[in-house]
C-alpha cells in the first residue's frame, strides 16, 4: 500500500533552519539511514527538527533526534510534543537502549512525549524485540525503517498505528501525574489555596477514587510553582510494621530521612535532623524539625508533610478507642509545628476521615479535630469524564462518539475506576484498523455485561472497606438496600450518616432526589433462604 | 504460537496493564507451585520469577519482596499465607507497586482461594490493585482430553474445560487406569475446588444444590462478585441466555455431588466469616436482652418478670435455668437470657417498653432476619455468604438506634 503524502499536507511540518540542516546532516554523516527516514518523514508531513548525540555517558556512537510530527498524525494519536527517535550504533539491540529513552527524552532542549519513542538499530531481530519489550511496559517504542525497504513512509504509518492501536492506555492501576492527570481541577485549586494558607487539608474517598493521584499531582505542581520553593514530602503509611507499637517511631525514622533527603538535594540546612538517634522520640523529632524549619524560613523555602493512606496509622473504628498515645502525640506534634511555622504544612489522605472529625481517638483528645479542612474527593464531572475518555483515547487512535462518551459518564457516576475500567474493556475489543476505532453508544452498551464482571470482585472489596471504617453509614446503606422506599425516613433520622454517604458517594443527590449510585448497584445480598 | 501451553491466557492477559489476580483453585491447576505458568511466560519472552510469599512472612515479621533486576514479571505464590496476615497485604501492596512503577515490570497473582478470601486490610491490598484473569480454553488440554477419551471411557462431557482434570489424567493414562479410578479423580478436582473456593460458597452451593434441588440459579439472585468468582473457579457457568448461572456443569460429572459432601465435611476449623458471625450475634442478643429488661424493670419496678412473663413462658425460663419453682424469677440476672430469640422478639412487639428500648418496628423486622443466621451458627453450619456483612449491619444499627434512645454508651 503507497501512503498519499497530500492526506498528510495539512499542518504539515517543513523545516527549513540552516542550524538545524546541520544538526541533520552530522547525524546523516553517522547513520546514512537518516536520510531515507527523512525523506519518509516528510512524506508524512513531518520532520527532524533537531539532532545530537546521545548525551548519557557510556551510549558512545548513539544519536538522538526530535521528530515534529504533522498536524494530520499528531491529531490521530492526540500528540503533543515531538517525538524523541534514538539512532543506535550497535547490531545486537539491547534491553538497556531500550530503558534509557525516558531518560533520554529529557535530555533535548525541549521535553519530549514521555511514553512514545521512534528508534533505529541495525539488529535484524529490533522489530520482534520493541514487539515484546513494548508488550510489557508502558512505553511505546516503534522500529523506524531498515534500508531494504520499499515504502519507508507506509511502514512508519504503519508500525506507529500498530504500536499505538496495541497499548491500553486506560488500563491504568497506579498514581497518574501530568499528563496523564486530568480534571480535578477546583479539588487542586482548594487544596492548593488552603496550603498557601497554612492550612491543614485531608483528602478522603472510597478506594480507587484517586487520592494518591491527586495529592501526587499537587505536590507535583507545588514544587514546580515558580513563585515559592516548595518541598513537598509524600509518605506512603501503607509500610507502616505490622506490630502498633513500632508504627511511630518507624514513622519517625522515615520522616527524618525522607526530610533529609529533600534538605540535602535543595542544599538547605540538614544539622539538627541528622543528628537525631535512630530511637528519638516524639518530641526530639518536633524540636528538630522546628528549629529547621525556623532556620529555612529566612530562604523562603516551604515544607508540606502529605501523609497518604492514613488508616494504616489510624486503623479501622472498632480500634479506635484502644490506648494508642503515641499517634495521637505525633499528630500533636504536627499541630503544634503547623501552627508554630509559617512554613510548614501537613496533608492527610485516605478512606477515613476520622482523623478529622472524631473528637476523641484512642481514648484521648484528638490534636486534629474540627481543625483542618476536609475534602472528598467529589464525582467527576461529566466534562471530566469526557475529557479523559477523549484525551486518554486519542493517544490509542480511539475516538468517543459524544453519546458514547456522554453515556459512560453517566453509567460510571463519575467514579474514575468505574470510568476507566469501562473504557479499557471497551477497547481492548476495538479492531486495530485505525478506521474502525471509535466508540459509539452502541459498542459501549453491549460491552457493559463483560465490564462489570471483570470489575465486580474489585467493586465489593472497595463496599467491605467501607464497613471497616465508617461502620454506621455502612449499615444505614445497608438498610438502604433492603429498604429503598424509606429513604426519606431514613434521611430524617440520620441527617449525618446520609450527608456522609452522600461525600463518599454511595448515594447521589439528583434533583428528582437521592439515589443510589452505581457503584452501589455492584453490592445487592445473595438470595437465602 | 500458543497451543502447546496450559495457560495461554495468561500470557495474552499480560500484554496489556500491570497487576493480574488469577484464582488458580483445583479445577485449573496443572501444578503445585505455579512452576508451570512460569516456565511458560519464560518461554514467551518474559523474565518471570516465582516469588513464595510463605517464605518472605515466615522468615521475618516484614515481607520481603525483592525481585532480580532483571525480573519484569514477579510470580506471586502462596497469596493464601498473607489472608492470615492484613498488614503484610498492604506492605506487600505499596513495595509491589514501587517496583512496578520503577521499571514497568507487572505482577501475577496466583491463588488457590478466591479474591474475596483476602481481608481488606488497615490500607489498599495489592489484590484490589490486580485484575483478574479469566481462564477459558486451552488447546493444549482440550488435546489432553482426547488422547485420554481414547483410552478411558466414561469421562464427562466438556473434560477438558478443568485444566486441573486433564493434567491428573495426562498423568494417569500412563498408567492404564481404571473406570474407577477415574471417578476417584474426579471426585478429588471437585473437592479441592469446592474447599478452596471457602466455606461460604460451600454452605450456599449446598443449599441450591441439595435444599432446593436446583443447578440452575437466576443470576438476579446471585451477586456479581459472586457470579464472576463461581465462574472463575468452574463451578459454574452462565446459560447462553444470560439469565441463570448453571451450578456444577458437565465438565466433573459426578464428582461435584460427592465432592460437595466430601467439601462440606471437611470444614471442621471454624470459619473466620463464624466466629466474627457469632460474636456479633452474641453482642446483638446481649445488647436487646438488656435494653428491654431495663425498659421493662424501669416501667414496672424490679419484679417485672412475673407482670410481664406468661405462664409457659416462666415454666420455660425455669426449664432452662434449672431454677426452683420456690424462687422468684426476679433473683435471675435478666430472666429474659433464657428465652428464644423469638420469644424476646415476640414480647419486644407486644410491650410498649419495646419500642421505649429501641425495639423499633423497623429494629424488629432486622432482628427477624436475623433469625435464619443465627441458627445456621448456633447449630454450628457453615455461615453463608454475606451473613457477616447482615449481622455487622443489623448490630451497628441496633446500636444506632440505642444511641438515639440514650440507652448506649458507645465509645467509637
Amino acid at each position: 500500500m503507497t501512503i498519499n503524502s497530500a492526506d498528510f499536507t495539512v499542518g504539515a511540518v517543513r523545516v527549513h533552519d540552516r542550524n538545524v540542516q546541520n544538526f541533520v546532516d552530522e547525524l546523516i554523516k553517522h547513520f546514512p539511514i537518516a536520510n531515507l527516514h527523512r525523506k519518509a518523514l516528510r512524506h508524512l508531513g513531518s520532520d527532524i527538527v533537531y539532532a545530537a548525540p546521545s548525551p548519557i555517558p557510556n551510549d558512545h556512537g548513539s544519536w538522538i533526534c526530535l521528530v515534529r510530527f504533522g498536524q494530520v498524525i499528531e491529531k490521530r494519536f492526540g500528540l503533543t510534543r515531538e517525538v524523541l527517535a534514538y539512532y543506535s550504533p550497535h547490531h545486537d539491540l539491547q534491553l538497556r537502549s531500550y530503558q534509557r529513552l525516558s531518560e533520554l527524552a529529557n535530555k533535548t532542549p525541549r521535553p519530549a512525549t514521555p511514553d512514545i519513542f521512534l528508534l533505529w538499530s541495525a539488529d535484524p531481530s529490533a522489530n520482534r524485540r520493541l514487539d515484546d519489550w513494548s508488550s510489557r511496559s508502558s512505553q511505546v517504542v516503534v522500529a523506524l525503517p531498515r534500508a531494504n525497504t520499499t515504502e519507508p513512509a507506509h511502514e512508519i504509518w504503519s508500525n506507529l498505528s500498530k504500536r499505538l492501536t496495541g497499548t491500553n492506555l486506560y488500563d491504568q492501576t497506579l498514581p497518574v501525574t501530568g499528563q496523564d492527570f486530568f480534571g480535578r481541577k477546583t479539588s487542586l485549586r482548594q487544596l492548593t489555596e488552603h496550603l498557601t494558607a497554612g492550612r491543614v487539608s485531608g483528602v478522603f474517598g472510597l478506594r480507587k477514587t484517586g487520592k494518591t493521584s491527586l495529592v501526587k499531582e499537587l505536590g507535583r505542581r507545588a514544587e514546580s510553582a515558580p513563585e515559592v520553593h516548595q518541598i513537598f514530602v509524600l509518605r506512603d503509611l501503607e509500610t507502616l510494621p505490622s506490630l502498633k507499637e513500632s508504627q511511630v517511631p518507624n514513622l519517625i525514622e522515615d520522616l527524618k530521612v525522607n526530610l533529609l533527603s529533600e534538605l540535602r538535594s535543595e542544599k538547605l540546612r540538614t544539622f539538627e535532623l541528622a543528628n537525631l538517634s535512630p530511637q528519638s522520640t516524639v518530641s526530639e523529632f518536633r524540636r528538630a524539625l522546628h528549629y529547621l524549619l525556623a532556620h529555612i524560613s529566612k530562604q523562603d523555602v516551604n515544607v508540606v508533610l502529605a501523609l497518604d493512606e492514613i488508616e494504616s496509622l489510624v486503623g479501622p473504628a472498632a480500634e479506635w478507642n484502644i490506648n494508642r498515645s503515641e499517634v495521637v502525640e505525633l499528630l500533636g506534634a504536627l499541630r503544634a509545628l503547623v501552627q508554630e511555622n509559617d512554613n510548614f504544612n501537613v496533608l492527610v489522605s485516605g478512606l477515613t476521615s476520622s482523623i478529622l472529625e472524631k473528637g476523641e481517638l484512642f481514648a484521648r483528645e484528638n490534636p486534629f479535630f474540627a481543625w483542618a479542612s476536609t475534602l472528598f474527593i467529589p464525582p467527576l464531572t461529566t466534562i471530566e469524564c469526557t475529557e479523559i475518555l477523549e484525551n486518554v483515547g486519542e493517544r490509542m487512535a480511539v475516538t468517543w462518539t459524544p453519546e458514547a462518551s456522554v453515556r459512560a459518564a453517566e453509567i460510571s457516576d463519575g467514579h474514575v475506576f468505574l470510568l476507566r475500567t469501562m473504557a479499557a474493556n471497551v477497547v481492548e475489543n476495538l479492531p486495530r484498523d485505525l478506521a474502525k476505532r471509535t466508540v459509539t453508544q452502541n459498542i459501549l452498551e453491549s460491552s457493559l455485561r463483560s465490564w462489570r464482571r471483570s470489575v465486580a470482585g474489585q467493586v465489593h472489596e472497595m463496599l467491605e472497606s467501607v464497613s471497616r471504617y465508617y461502620p454506621d453509614e455502612y449499615s444505614i446503606f445497608d438498610l438502604l438496600r433492603t429498604n429503598p422506599t424509606e429513604l426519606q425516613d431514613i434521611e430524617d433520622e440520620y441527617p449525618s450518616i446520609v450527608n456522609h454517604l452522600l461525600q463518599l458517594g454511595l448515594i447521589i443527590e439528583t434533583p428528582s432526589g437521592i439515589r443510589r449510585s452505581t457503584l452501589t448497584n455492584f453490592g445487592k445480598r445473595p438470595r437465602t433462604r | 504460537m500458543t497451543d502447546h501451553l496450559w495457560y495461554p491466557e495468561v500470557v495474552q492477559a499480560l500484554t496489556t496493564g500491570s497487576h493480574f489476580f488469577l484464582h488458580y483453585g483445583a479445577y485449573h491447576r496443572v501444578d503445585e507451585f505455579g512452576t508451570v505458568i512460569f516456565d511458560e511466560l519464560n518461554e514467551q519472552g518474559y523474565n518471570a520469577e516465582l516469588i513464595n510469599l510463605h517464605g518472605a512472612i515466615s522468615r521475618s515479621a516484614t515481607l520481603v519482596f525483592r525481585p532480580a533486576s532483571t525480573t519484569n514479571v514477579a510470580v506471586v505464590t502462596n497469596m493464601e499465607k498473607l489472608a492470615e496476615f492484613p498488614r503484610a497485604l498492604e506492605q506487600l501492596r505499596s513495595v509491589a507497586n514501587t517496583w512496578i512503577s520503577g521499571n514497568g515490570s507487572k505482577i501475577l497473582i496466583i491463588s488457590r482461594s478466591p479474591r474475596s478470601r483476602f481481608p481488606i486490610g488497615d490500607g489498599s491490598s495489592l489484590v484490589l490493585d490486580s485484575k483478574d484473569i479469566h481462564l477459558k480454553e486451552s488447546s493444549y488440554a482440550d488435546w489432553v482430553i482426547s488422547e485420554a477419551q481414547n483410552l478411558i471411557r466414561g469421562l464427562p462431557r466438556q473434560a477438558a474445560r478443568s485444566r486441573g482434570l486433564a493434567a491428573k489424567l495426562e498423568q494417569a493414562i500412563l498408567s492404564e487406569i481404571s473406570s474407577d479410578k477415574v471417578d476417584e479423580i474426579l471426585h478429588q478436582v471437585s473437592t479441592a475446588t469446592l474447599h478452596e473456593l471457602g466455606p461460604s460458597y460451600i454452605s450456599w452451593l449446598d443449599e441450591w444444590i441439595t435444599e432446593v434441588g436446583e443447578t440452575r440459579v437466576p443470576l438476579i439472585d446471585v451477586p456479581e462478585w459472586m457470579q464472576v468468582e463461581l465462574l472463575i473457579s468452574g463451578v459454574a457457568e452462565i446459560d447462553i441466555d444470560q439469565k441463570y448461572l448453571h451450578l456444577f456443569p458437565a465438565t466433573l460429572g459426578n464428582g461435584w455431588q460427592s465432592g460437595l459432601k466430601s467439601a462440606s465435611r471437611r470444614c471442621t476449623s471454624a470459619p473466620n466469616d463464624w466466629r466474627e458471625t457469632s460474636a456479633s450475634l452474641f453482642e446483638i442478643e446481649r445488647l436487646v436482652r438488656q435494653a428491654l429488661a431495663e425498659s421493662l424493670e424501669y416501667s414496672l419496678g424490679r419484679k417485672w418478670a412475673k407482670q410481664v412473663l406468661q405462664s409457659e413462658e416462666q415454666d420455660y425460663i425455669r426449664e432452662a435455668s434449672n431454677m426452683a419453682t420456690t424462687v422468684g424469677l426476679d433473683k435471675l440476672a435478666n430472666p429474659l437470657d433464657y428465652l428464644t430469640l423469638g420469644q424476646l422478639l415476640d414480647i419486644a412487639e407486644k410491650r410498649i417498653e419495646g419500642r421505649a428500648a429501641g425495639l423499633t418496628q423497623r429494629v424488629l423486622v432486622d432482628l427477624r432476619r436475623l433469625i435464619p443466621i443465627r441458627n445456621r451458627i448456633v447449630h454450628m453450619r457453615l455461615p453463608k455468604p454475606e451473613d457477616l456483612t447482615a449481622v455487622r449491619s443489623t448490630l451497628r444499627r441496633f446500636q444506632l438506634t440505642l444511641r438515639s434512645h440514650g440507652q448506649l454508651q458507645i465509645h467509637n
